[in-house]
C-alpha cells in the first residue's frame, strides 16, 4: 500500500515507469472486468487501455483516502457502462476468446474443454443482464468484493447492491432452470422455480 | 404468478449474510417449497459455475502499450500547448501592436492632443537618441582603449556575436527536428 502511495506521488510528477508499476499491479483486475463487462476480448482491450489513460490524466483528482484499487475499478466501470450505452445497435461476435488464468496446472484436455464450455455459457448469460447488474456480479465473483466495496465501486448505497445481486442471481438461476428445461420435460418442477426466480427478478 | 418473498434471502445467503436464525428459517421454507428449492439450486448451480471461473488476462505486453499510448499522449499534448503558445503570442503581438497603432491614430487625430503628444515625446525621443549615443560612445571608447589601434578587438567581438548567434539557431533547429522526429 505504502509502495503504491509512492508510485502515485511519483507518477503526479510525471514518472512514467511509477505509473507503469501501476498498470503492472491492475492490469488483470482491469482488464478482467473490461471483459465480463463487454464480452469481447478485442474491446476489453480498448477500455482497459482508456481506463490507464483516463486514471492517469485525472490522478491529480484522487483522494489517497479511498482505495487506490476501488477508484481505479470504478473507472473502468464507468467507462465500460457508458461504453455499453453508446454501444447500442453494434453487434460484437462473443466468440472471440481471451487469455485465461488457468486453473491448475495439471488440468486434462476434457477439463480445459469443460471449462472453455462453461465460459462461454457464463459469457453468453452475463450478456443478458443489464449493464448495473452485470457489474455487481463482476464484482462480486472476479474482484471478491464485499457489499461496501461494491457500493463504493459503483457510487451506490449497499442495500442498491444487495437489490442488483439478487435480481442478477434470480436471472442467471432462471436460465440455468431455462435450460434444464430445454434438456427434460417442460412444465415440471423446474418451471415452478422458474416462476418464482421471474417474480424476484422484476 | 407464483410468489416467494424468500428469494432475497437466497441471495443472501449465499453470500454468508444471514444470521442463524435467518438461515434456519430459509432452510424450513426450502423443505416445505418445491419451487424455491429448484430456484434455490438454479441459483447455487450459476453461483459456483461463476466462482469457478478464472479470471481473463490481458494478451502479453499490455504495460508496454499502454506506456506508448501515454507517451504519445503527452507528447500530442506537449504539442498543442507549445502551437496554443505560439499563436497565443503572435495574437498577443498582433494585437498589442495593432493597439499602439489605434492609440496613436486616435491621439494624432485629436488636434488638442497633438500638440501634447509633441510636447511630450519630442524631448523624450530625444532623451532616448542621447542615451543611445552615450552607450555607443562608451562601447566605442572601451574597443578602442582595448586595442589602441588594431582592429582584432572589432573582429573578436563581430565573431563572438555571430558564433552564439549561429548556436541559437542550432538550438532552434535541433529541437524542430526533434520534435518532426517525436512525430
Amino acid at each position: 500500500m505504502d509502495q503504491e502511495r509512492l508510485w502515485v506521488a511519483r507518477a503526479l510528477r510525471g514518472d512514467q515507469k511509477a505509473f507503469a508499476s501501476l498498470v503492472e499491479i491492475y492490469q488483470t483486475p482491469v482488464y478482467n472486468l473490461c471483459y465480463r463487462m463487454l464480452g469481447n476480448s478485442t474491446e476489453a482491450e480498448d477500455a482497459a487501455q482508456e481506463t490507464f489513460l483516463r486514471v492517469y490524466t485525472h490522478l491529480r483528482s484522487y483522494n489517497p483516502e479511498r482505495k487506490l484499487s476501488s477508484w481505479v475499478l470504478a473507472v473502468a466501470s464507468h467507462y465500460c457502462v457508458d461504453r455499453l450505452r453508446r454501444r447500442r445497435l453494434t453487434w460484437l461476435s462473443l466468440d472471440e476468446e481471451p487469455e485465461l488464468e488457468p486453473v491448475s496446472e495439471a488440468a486434462h484436455p476434457e477439463e480445459q474443454m469443460l471449462e472453455r464450455e462453461s465460459s462461454s455459457e457464463i459469457r453468453g448469460w452475463l450478456q443478458v443482464l443489464p449493464s448495473d447488474h452485470r457489474l455487481v456480479i463482476t464484482l462480486r465473483y472476479w474482484q471478491d468484493m464485499s457489499y461496501s466495496e461494491i457500493a463504493e465501486v459503483t457510487g451506490t448505497t449497499e442495500s442498491a447492491v444487495k437489490s442488483r445481486l439478487h435480481r442478477a442471481r434470480s436471472v442467471l438461476a432462471q436460465q440455468v432452470l431455462e435450460q434444464r428445461e430445454l434438456e427434460t420435460l417442460p412444465g415440471g418442477a423446474a418451471f415452478e422455480g422458474r416462476k418464482v426466480l421471474n417474480h424476484a427478478a422484476l | 404468478m407464483r410468489r416467494c418473498e424468500h428469494t432475497e434471502g437466497m441471495s443472501l445467503h449465499l453470500d454468508g449474510l444471514l444470521d442463524r436464525v435467518e438461515a434456519a428459517k430459509l432452510q424450513e421454507h426450502l423443505a416445505e417449497c418445491e419451487a424455491c428449492r429448484h430456484a434455490w439450486e438454479a441459483m447455487c448451480y450459476a453461483s459456483a459455475l461463476l466462482e469457478a471461473q478464472p479470471r481473463a488476462i490481458p494478451a502479453a505486453g499490455f504495460v508496454e502499450r499502454v506506456a506508448a499510448m501515454i507517451a504519445e499522449r503527452e507528447a500530442q499534448r506537449a504539442r498543442v500547448r507549445s502551437g496554443i503558445g505560439v499563436v497565443l503570442g503572435s495574437l498577443g503581438l498582433w494585437a498589442l501592436t495593432g493597439l499602439s497603432v489605434l492609440a496613436a491614430i486616435v491621439l494624432l487625430a485629436q488636434p488638442s492632443w497633438d500638440v501634447a503628444v509633441l510636447d511630450v515625446g519630442l524631448p523624450l525621443l530625444r532623451a532616448l537618441a542621447s542615451t543611445v549615443e552615450t552607450f555607443g560612445t562608451a562601447v566605442v571608447s572601451v574597443l578602442s582603449a582595448l586595442s589602441g589601434r588594431s582592429p582584432l578587438p572589432l573582429l573578436g567581438y563581430g565573431v563572438v556575436a555571430l558564433a552564439a548567434a549561429a548556436l541559437w539557431t542550432r538550438m532552434v533547429l535541433v529541437r524542430w527536428s526533434d520534435g518532426r522526429i517525436a512525430e
